[in-house]
């Protein structure tokens, strides 16, 4: 295919693009979560004017679900912890499930000839 | 009334193909179905036709909003695919792929069940193709499985169907009820197709293992073939709910861990039709609105995430995250693209699932759902991981793989370039789109709120994943295989296979070869010709009885109880 299997870094000769530099990526990081915090307080704005949730919000007081919509930074905190959950879960399904690629070809020994990924990915379109 | 049935400008078409040379061909996989969106704009909501076949009057068209949007969907996603598989040399692939968009549209616009039943088994049997096309004993085993599922899903309907024109004495396609068991195989039938847990297995199996482009086409038309017939016949069923909201959930855990990128967008599909899953249970003009909503949008973004995916594939031999990284330097336009298939399922503000999901979400609100609107929103923060920065992240950037693969073709880079037009489209223009939806609706999506707040909800899920990697505890790709609930039957009854019917087939094999198979050996040796060994009951064979019996008993059971 196209230089070696790839285990690490780009071929020697090539110059380095804006992404490889470290300092670039730090940038890029800094103004990421900057802009992060821009839009947590973005549920300022809500303070001052009324929070008309998606849906609904019209008579007056909410409740139930609206009222937790509500609460000062409820879908960043929401949408951290989710995916904090998320992973933390992953992990432990990964635990349950995970084995080696041969799980199940190992039980056709007369597949094991490499007519896999090679085969299939470079002639077929 | 338009000018012929909108299965035939696919259907014929497809019959028309492998008689052409390649330049042709691929004019014919553009026009084709242009011309047949065109023909489908001649019809209108309450037109039907019917079919004189076999003693009984086939309602072969009937036409409605719902009908019609599916008709047009897969009208365009014939067309990406078209286009996206300019490049194929193969005839079998070109005409089972439109052959396969055919049989879609033709269940669509069925009027009953058993004609629902004839494209249903169409659909599986030309799709299969893409898959076997591969190549590999990878391939055909996963080919015969994908088989066996949707031939099983098929046998549940004919029977349901059958069960059905017993006790009412009519097979019309409507709105039914879970109280027979007729119903009940119907629903299952429907099931399987539209993956429900645990049957969901054959999507995650197979759609990794298709060519680059027959993924691509795969991933179009089954499953939303079966959500417009859940649309059609189980709205509003509560048990959908639940069902759904199950197929929301465990795909992100195992997307989280799966190495296989392709993989990574199977149990996405599977996410996803959760979403419609549970708007069609919650069964209110919004939510059914907001499940066909959906299902359109996630054709084509979820086209143009696997066609990325399939141009990487194509030109770097794999999917694998483990295998992948930095291709953006070599493949921009990919990367571009891809960037935008994963905004768009990730629901962000200006693409497409953002004016469709929260639709199904409202609904769920609607009804004081709260549990599920909780859950549908802890599903859009997982999507976002997995589909919105897993995908790009691990092939385009990442680590530096050191791979410089050649960009994608040009065909697949316009097929993609449509899709994500579309994305932007549906994403700036709902008003437009919503126009096409079954009910009517003064939904609005854009409320400095949900604008507002969908931000924060994707930026913190974001800064969640980037903020595990810069601490390292997010969970690195690892070459491996997540075991999932085929294990039963691949581990499982595969054992007893060997272990107890396998040796029996060994023996008759035996009895086989000394018998029977003298009678040939004594003519080679007496002629002097070499003749095949009668090979009956190796075990491919053995596979092949049991899908045949399978057919068998089967229509046993159709002419018993038609009589």
């Amino acid at each position: 295919m196209s230089g070696d299997h790839g285990h690490g870094g780009p071929p020697p000769g090539e110059a380095p693009r804006w992404l490889d530099h470290p300092a670039n990526l730090k940038k890029l990081t800094r103004v990421f979560f900057g802009f992060a915090a821009l839009v947590f307080l973005a549920d300022v704005v809500f303070f001052f004017a009324h929070k008309h949730h998606a849906f609904g919000g019209e008579h007056g007081e909410p409740e139930g679900l609206q009222v937790v919509e509500g609460w000062f930074g409820f879908y960043s905190i929401f949408g951290f912890a989710g995916i904090v959950l998320l992973v933390v879960g992953a992990v432990g399904l990964r635990k349950l499930v995970m084995q080696p690629e041969d799980f199940y070809s190992r039980d056709y020994p007369e597949t094991q000839d490499g007519d896999k990924d090679e085969d299939g990915g470079a002639h077929h379109g | 009334m338009g000018s012929m049935h909108p299965v035939l400008p696919l259907l014929l078409g497809s019959l028309l193909l492998p008689f052409l040379p390649k330049r042709l061909r691929g004019v014919l996989l553009v026009v084709l179905p242009l011309f047949g969106l065109y023909n489908l704009l001649g019809f209108h909501p309450g037109e039907t036709a019917t079919f004189a076949f076999a003693g009984f009057d086939l309602k072969v068209l009937r036409v409605d909003k719902l009908a019609l949007l599916f008709g047009y969907l897969f009208h365009i996603a014939a067309l990406i695919c078209g286009v996206y598989s300019l490049h194929v040399n193969s005839k079998l692939e070109h005409l089972t792929g439109m052959a396969y968009a055919a049989s879609a549209v033709g269940a669509v616009f069925a009027g009953d069940l058993l004609t629902l039943f004839i494209f249903w088994e169409l659909l599986a049997v030309t799709s299969v193709f893409q898959i076997w096309a591969a190549g590999g004993t990878e391939s055909r085993h996963a080919g015969l499985r994908y088989l066996l599922s949707h031939i099983t899903s098929g046998l549940l309907l004919l029977i349901g169907t059958v069960l059905i024109y017993h006790e009412t004495g009519s097979m019309d396609f409507g709105a039914m009820s879970l109280d027979s068991t007729a119903t009940w195989l119907i629903f299952l039938a429907f099931g399987i197709k539209v993956v429900f847990p645990i049957a969901h297995t054959w999507l995650i199996d197979a759609y990794p293992a298709a060519t680059p482009t027959g993924t691509v086409i795969l991933s179009a038309f089954t499953t939303k073939t079966a959500v417009y017939c859940l649309a059609r016949g189980f709205a509003g069923t509560e048990l959908l709910i639940y069902i759904g909201a199950v197929m929301c959930l465990f795909p992100i855990f195992y997307a989280v861990v799966e190495n296989d990128l392709r993989r990574v967008l199977s149990y996405s599909m599977v996410n996803q039709i959760g979403f419609m899953v549970v708007g069609i249970g919650i069964g209110t003009p919004l939510a059914l609105n907001g499940a066909v909503a959906h299902a359109f949008a996630d054709v084509i973004f979820k086209g143009l995430l696997f066609m990325a995916m399939g141009a990487v594939y194509l030109r770097v031999g794999t999917t694998k995250g483990t295998e992948l990284g930095g291709l953006y330097k070599s493949m921009p336009w990919t990367t571009g693209f891809c960037l935008i298939g994963a905004a768009s399922i990730s629901a962000m503000p200006l693409f497409s699932a953002f004016v469709t999901k929260s639709m199904i979400m409202a609904g769920a609100v609607h009804q004081n759902l709260t549990w599920l609107w909780f859950i549908l929103l802890f599903a859009s923060a997982g999507v976002l991981e997995h589909a919105g920065i897993k995908i790009p992240y691990f092939a385009f950037f990442a680590h530096d793989s050191g791979k410089r693969p050649k960009e994608a073709p040009l065909n697949m880079r316009i097929a993609m370039g449509i899709s994500s037009v579309l994305c932007i489209l549906i994403g700036c223009f709902p008003a437009k789109f919503y126009q096409l939806l079954p009910y009517t609706t003064d939904y609005h999506a854009y409320s400095v709120t949900h604008v507002i707040t969908q931000l924060q909800l994707l930026v913190f899920a974001a800064a969640a994943v980037f903020g595990l990697m810069l601490l390292k505890k997010y969970p690195a790709e690892v070459p491996s295989v997540n075991v999932d609930a085929d294990v039963i039957w691949r581990k499982g009854l595969v054992g007893i296979w060997r272990r107890v019917i396998g040796p029996m087939f060994q023996t008759a094999s035996n009895v086989e070869e000394k018998f029977l198979g003298g009678v040939p050996r004594w003519a080679a040796h007496t002629f002097g010709h070499r003749l095949p060994r009668l090979a009956i009951f190796n075990e491919w064979a053995g596979g092949m009885v049991v899908v045949l019996i399978t057919l068998m008993l089967g229509a046993y059971l159709g002419l018993v109880l038609f009589s």
